[in-house]
């Protein structure tokens, strides 16, 4: 398996930063949903 | 005695509440970082704190006094928004035409260019200052009252990662000092590495408040958006890997993975097509991986 492309979309304080300051909040314990809203904007 | 102790602070623009019962306590020496998004209600906080806006409800003390009488805020000098200058005059005039304006009052100017690092550029005309320069005489403009609290709307703002870098080790400096500073950003990582603490805002409330550590200990783990030649072995991949999680959806897969587990997991996959591929793979971005 070749890793193509692997990119810091958010460091941890960028991920809180965003859950804490998202429209609609996000539970920062639920990575997956968390992430998913960051792909959304990046 | 805390440099700033505000207290359900509320203001409103007709039907928008642009601060909602924030509370702010900066000690001297103190970094805090405000942050939010754009329209959070940040430059609105830094402006009651500078008495330039009376709040409609709460309590705001510089140094124990309120903001409006005036050995309060003798020892509170900053900027809301971008500072202004004379771009065809000098770093060191327009310095002088302040000073003048303030009554001279405050510290000599040429003590104040060094301590910015603007000495040996203080005669050439602003025009020619890089944006990192001119944050940093706006910081010396503000220096001029000899303050004991400084409040820096956005001072990192349009800086590359040097200038950056050059104002947060001013900053630093001055809190080594014990002068206490309040500064805006809505960009974390431009300020994480400066500030001792954050309130962080958002729609004019204040929705954390404490200190970076805290934020940090709190926060999840990096997140990294993942492309490979078999994303059903990236994702056993990443199954297998403590600390690394693996998932798809119609966007593509990411990964989130723990402080130092990325290595354990890029080694595993670090398969004859992987290292055929190279660091083309590597976009300028995750050079930073590994270090988080």
């Amino acid at each position: 398996m070749a890793i193509r492309r692997l990119e810091l979309l958010a460091s941890p304080l960028e991920s809180m930063f965003f859950a804490l300051t998202a429209e609609e909040p996000i539970d920062p314990s639920h990575p997956a949903e968390l992430v998913d809203r960051i792909v959304a904007l990046t | 005695m805390a440099a700033v102790r505000a207290s359900g602070v509320v203001k409103r623009f007709e039907s928008t509440c642009a601060l909602d019962r924030v509370d702010l306590v900066v000690a001297p020496g103190e970094v805090r970082g405000l942050l939010g998004p754009n329209g959070a209600g940040k430059t609105t906080l830094l402006r009651i704190l500078l008495g330039l806006v009376r709040p409609d409800a709460g309590s705001v003390e510089l140094f124990d006094r309120p903001p409006a009488q005036a050995p309060a805020l003798a020892r509170v000098a900053g900027f809301v928004e971008e500072p202004s200058f004379y771009p065809y005059l000098s770093g060191r005039a327009n310095l002088e035409l302040l000073a003048e304006l303030d009554r001279g009052a405050g510290a000599p100017i040429e003590r104040v260019l060094e301590r910015v690092g603007l000495a040996s550029r203080a005669v050439d005309r602003l025009a020619g200052y890089s944006s990192g320069m001119r944050q940093r005489l706006a910081i010396a403009a503000a220096l001029l009252g000899d303050p004991r609290l400084l409040l820096l709307d956005e001072p990192t703002a349009g800086l590359d990662p040097a200038g950056v870098r050059e104002v947060g080790g001013l900053i630093r400096e001055l809190a080594a000092d014990g002068v206490a500073v309040v500064l805006s950003s809505h960009q974390i990582s431009e300020v994480q590495d400066v500030c001792d603490t954050f309130t962080i805002v958002r729609r004019g409330r204040a929705v954390w408040d404490g200190t970076v550590a805290a934020l940090r200990a709190q926060a999840p783990a990096s997140a990294f958006a993942l492309e490979t030649s078999d994303d059903a072995h990236a994702l056993a991949l990443a199954a297998r890997t403590p600390g690394v999680r693996g998932d798809a959806s119609g966007r593509g897969l990411t990964l989130t993975a723990e402080r130092g587990r990325l290595d354990a997991y890029r080694s595993r996959s670090d398969t004859p097509a992987w290292r055929s591929a190279g660091s083309s793979c590597w976009p300028a971005r995750s050079s930073r991986c590994s270090s988080r």
